[in-house]
């Protein structure tokens, strides 16, 4: 009798352990978590955002320009940057940046990948799985790639882009680019997919001297020139986002206001979430709520539940892919009308995630986000030449020009294409080595795939980050069931901190100084 | 007309050693096999036959617990995400070799097992089911809440390689590497395959099958119920636990996403689509797991069916189509219904079916032939020890 009701107990105890366990408050485990953070990569970006948002806060302010396009950049001359003409094994590129290929494998080939009539890149996406929808970032950037062959491509070699599926399981991307590693049939990596899976990668591919360009992620991690020297990111970082997000906010709501928060849960995701955290210290801001959600949930619906409860003033939506189009049925479905609500800007696709919402009857109106590229469905920019360019080539290629995610494989394709036409023009002519140098010296005064073709550059040791300027814009509609476009909330200016962010190692250091 | 073979003679034993013979041969030519002789892609392939066995061990440890002994697990994903996160802990933050691990690893594992088989003593079925549905679905959100010990969602990376020693014939290259995973993985597969094996003929496999079979039968015959219920739980954590290590070790690394709860749920479609209650059916359940997935997702990935590099044909449809990658698990779904209605013993079952066709084996057990060979000369036949011609009795 006593064995049984011990039994009994043990049983009770175990599963209510579970249940807790399994349904535990996400948020306040998740919150102390994230402010207690020590796993290295994320302590990283934590002092990384801390120096970013301070320099961001100011430079939002201060370096408001008018948008020139060409923004004062001067292209280096590429012909007198790459291969040592009497070290073969040294190159070098802006900025002080150099490697020495001596340091890679034995078997390290300056050529693998690179043949007279092609040029094979490879690419780890999910193409299946809750962010299958980022798979057509791989058909855009073939597609481009396509174009490119069409012209002429690249000293007459083809870009040849293998795709594999990750499910956006860092596990299976390690899996897939180790595959990719050992075939040694690639030059480069290019745009793998999120925060986690490039951070399982990067060590891979540093030790192995794998060009890894272009990552598809806003991670400040990919500013780490100094040990990291083979990866680069693209767009605009998660915590310059986040930071931009705070000015707007502490403009439009002088008199304060209660913040909800839905987030990511990984170091995507926390990235913002930190960066808004902290810069909120101080002001009249307050974050009232912080929902985290994970790659696997079904739905958004619990949390939102718990959101309401706040009655906050202001949502910011820090997710991605079919959450983000998840999260604002929610707020339109809902009671809770909150008066603004900022959305990142991997959320910018209108054709992948506004468009669901016009086919449940749903809008998605009025919601922030900051713009770095162009959005090809916006019908101000119909008359752009590159717009007009990609409509053109979609059609040709079968694919659908209402679906703006394959512009965005046309940006990550278009910087790997200049890269490799500037690698070409170095001294030694294209191979990997000059391949790496060309990524990380890379200045386009004028970038067809910006808004306002705003320029971009790298400069070595200097300026690990490509994209640093952004607009803040406003979901607009004029008929609930066509789909809208973003509206500039200030017509005629960018925030452009252009050279501003330096690198990972002097963000930290200034942080470290803070 | 199959050639018929009985049971313990010298044939039956020759056509075993010959069965195991080429079996040994292509298990250590594959390597040879992928990375010479056919000169496909060499690492790759062998690192995704080091997969199939990390798949195949830990199917083979839920095959205890749901073939053998009856008992549904829908959470021993957690298992291996113990398993591989000690592992990882142990290798990136304490230096600890890849397989010393296995002596903290499978020891926790079993404990953390027996705890759930406590409540597995009460509740039986889909109920149990769902406790152990709890169990792999807290597991990722511990792995996150515990982010200073796990690396959170930016998982663990073990920067220890698996080198091979210098008294091996393999260069520390990318080829050696994956060779001398692949013989390790394989050691430990062929000794946690002997050890299910004994297991199983042993007298606690017995219990064990006797519960699955009829839980007041066994009790009746004196099989105690909660020691043999909670040991399987344990032994079949502490395998899965093994399948984790040898993942940590493969993949180098310990995320929250890989042994989440769809692990769980795709190693029962394995077990099922392998053979349940069969030891061997863990191994065309696994070799499904990884290659016809991986295959079907590559496939949608580039648009173009390829088997070891070879051109099928094209399926550029799913290519093209947003989320096509899902055809590796519709797939999966198809494959699963198909084997309940047309295999419904498994993948080994219609192995050993279409062995039959060629090749019988007549059963001709031990104490069979000593109790005919009594029968015929009840004076010379002695009887052994311990035997009252049958089986043991289990206790």
């Amino acid at each position: 009798m006593r064995s049984r009701k011990l039994a009994t107990a043990a049983t009770l105890i175990a599963v209510s352990g579970l249940v807790a366990a399994a349904c535990g408050d996400d948020d306040s485990g998740g919150s102390a978590t994230t402010v207690a953070t020590t796993a290295a990569a994320t302590t990283a970006a934590t002092t990384a955002a801390a120096t970013t948002s301070a320099g961001v806060t100011t430079t939002a302010g201060a370096t408001t320009t008018a948008a020139t396009g060409g923004g004062g950049l001067v292209v280096p001359d590429y012909s007198k940057l790459g291969q040592d003409a009497t070290n073969k094994k040294l190159y070098k590129g802006t900025g002080g940046f150099s490697i020495d290929v001596s340091k890679c494998p034995s078997d390290w080939n300056a050529k693998q990948g690179i043949t007279d009539k092609e040029i094979s890149v490879f690419i780890s996406l999910p193409k299946s799985g809750p962010l299958a929808g980022f798979g057509l970032i791989a058909d855009g950037a073939i597609n481009y790639f396509n174009y490119i062959g069409t012209t002429g491509g690249i000293g007459g070699r083809q870009i040849k882009l293998d795709v594999k599926d990750d499910v956006y399981q860092a596990a299976q991307t390690k899996t897939n680019v180790n595959e990719a590693l050992q075939t040694k049939k690639y030059a480069a990596l290019l745009t793998i997919l999120g925060t986690p899976n490039n951070l399982a990668i990067w060590d891979s591919t540093n030790e192995q001297c794998m060009p890894q360009l272009l990552n598809g992620t806003g991670g400040a991690d990919w500013g780490d020139v100094e040990n990291h020297p083979w990866t680069t990111g693209m767009q605009l970082d998660y915590w310059t986002e986040g930071s931009i997000w705070v000015d707007y906010l502490k403009k439009t709501y002088p008199s304060g206001a209660k913040l909800a928060m839905i987030t990511f849960n990984n170091d995507f995701g926390k990235q913002y979430a930190n960066a808004v955290k902290a810069g909120i210290k101080g002001t009249n801001l307050t974050l009232a709520k912080e929902e985290l959600h994970e790659a696997t949930a079904p739905n958004l619906t619990n949390n939102f539940t718990n959101l309401a409860a706040t009655n906050a003033d202001v949502l910011l939506i820090q997710t991605s892919g079919a959450f983000c189009t998840q999260a604002m049925a929610e707020v339109e479905k809902g009671s809770w009308k909150p008066k603004s609500v900022v959305m990142s800007a991997t959320c910018g696709s209108t054709g992948q995630f506004f468009k669901p919402l016009v086919d449940q009857g749903l809008t998605g109106k009025d919601t922030i986000i900051i713009e770095t590229i162009k959005n090809p469905l916006d019908p101000v920019l119909k008359d752009d030449p590159f717009v007009k360019l990609w409509v053109e080539q979609m059609t040709k290629g079968g694919l659908d020009p209402k679906q703006s995610t394959y512009f965005t494989g046309w940006v990550f394709a278009y910087y790997m294409t200049e890269i490799l036409k500037a690698a070409e023009k170095m001294q030694g002519g294209l191979d990997r080595g000059n391949i790496m140098i060309a990524a990380r010296s890379i200045v386009l005064p004028k970038s067809p795939v910006n808004l306002l073709d705003t320029g971009v550059k790298m400069e070595g040791l200097k300026d690990a980050y490509l994209t640093e300027f952004g607009r803040l814009a406003k979901y607009t509609i004029t008929d609930p069931k066509v789909l809208g476009t973003f509206v500039p909330l200030d017509e005629k200016s960018l925030i452009n901190v252009e050279g501003k962010l330096g690198t990972f190692a002097t963000v930290k250091k200034a942080s470290v100084a803070a | 007309m199959p050639i018929q073979l009985t049971q313990n003679t010298p044939k039956h034993r020759a056509y075993l050693a010959v069965a195991w013979a080429i079996a040994a041969i292509v298990l250590v030519s594959i390597p040879a096999l992928f990375g010479q002789m056919f000169g496909l892609i060499a690492p790759v392939n062998i690192d995704r036959m080091t997969e199939t066995m990390c798949y195949a061990v830990a199917i083979l440890g839920l095959n205890l617990l749901i073939g053998f002994s009856g008992q549904l697990s829908i959470g021993h994903s957690a298992f291996v995400g113990i398993g591989m996160y000690t592992t990882a802990i142990l290798v990136a933050d304490h230096d600890w070799p890849y397989l010393l691990t296995l002596v903290v690893a499978v020891p926790l594992c079993f404990l953390v097992g027996v705890g759930l088989g406590i409540p597995a003593l009460r509740i039986r079925g889909l109920y149990l089911a769902v406790v152990t549905l709890a169990v792999g679905a807290a597991f990722p959100t511990l792995v996150r809440k515990f982010e200073s010990v796990t690396g959170g969602s930016n998982g663990l990376v073990t920067k220890s390689k698996w080198d091979p020693p210098s008294w091996t014939p393999w260069d520390r290259n990318d080829y050696g590497r994956s060779a001398w995973m692949y013989f390790t993985i394989l050691a430990i597969t062929i000794v946690m395959f002997v050890l299910a094996r004994n297991l199983i003929r042993s007298r606690a496999g017995r219990a064990v099958m006797a519960i699955r079979d009829n839980e007041i039968s066994a009790s009746v015959a004196g099989v105690n119920l909660p020691l043999y219920k909670t040991m399987i739980f344990g032994v079949s954590a502490a395998f899965a636990s093994v399948s984790g290590v040898m993942f940590a070790m493969y993949k180098q690394q310990a995320t929250d996403t890989f042994p989440a709860i769809d692990l769980s749920i795709i190693l029962v479609v394995g077990l099922v689509v392998g053979g349940a209650s069969t030891i061997s059916g863990a191994v065309p359940g696994a070799l499904l797991l990884v290659w016809v997935v991986r295959t079907m997702r590559d496939a949608a990935s580039s648009g173009n069916l390829k088997v070891f590099g070879v051109e099928l044909f094209s399926v550029d449809f799913l290519k093209k189509r947003e989320g096509g990658g899902q055809v590796a698990t519709i797939l999966l779904g198809i494959l699963l219904l198909v084997v309940v209605f047309v295999l419904p013993g498994g993948t080994i079952d219609g192995l050993r079916r279409l062995r039959a066709k060629f090749v019988q084996v007549l059963p001709n057990p031990s104490w069979l032939a000593h109790r005919q060979q009594t029968a015929a000369n009840p004076a010379s036949a002695g009887s052994p020890a311990g035997s009252s011609g049958q089986p043991d009795p289990v206790r």
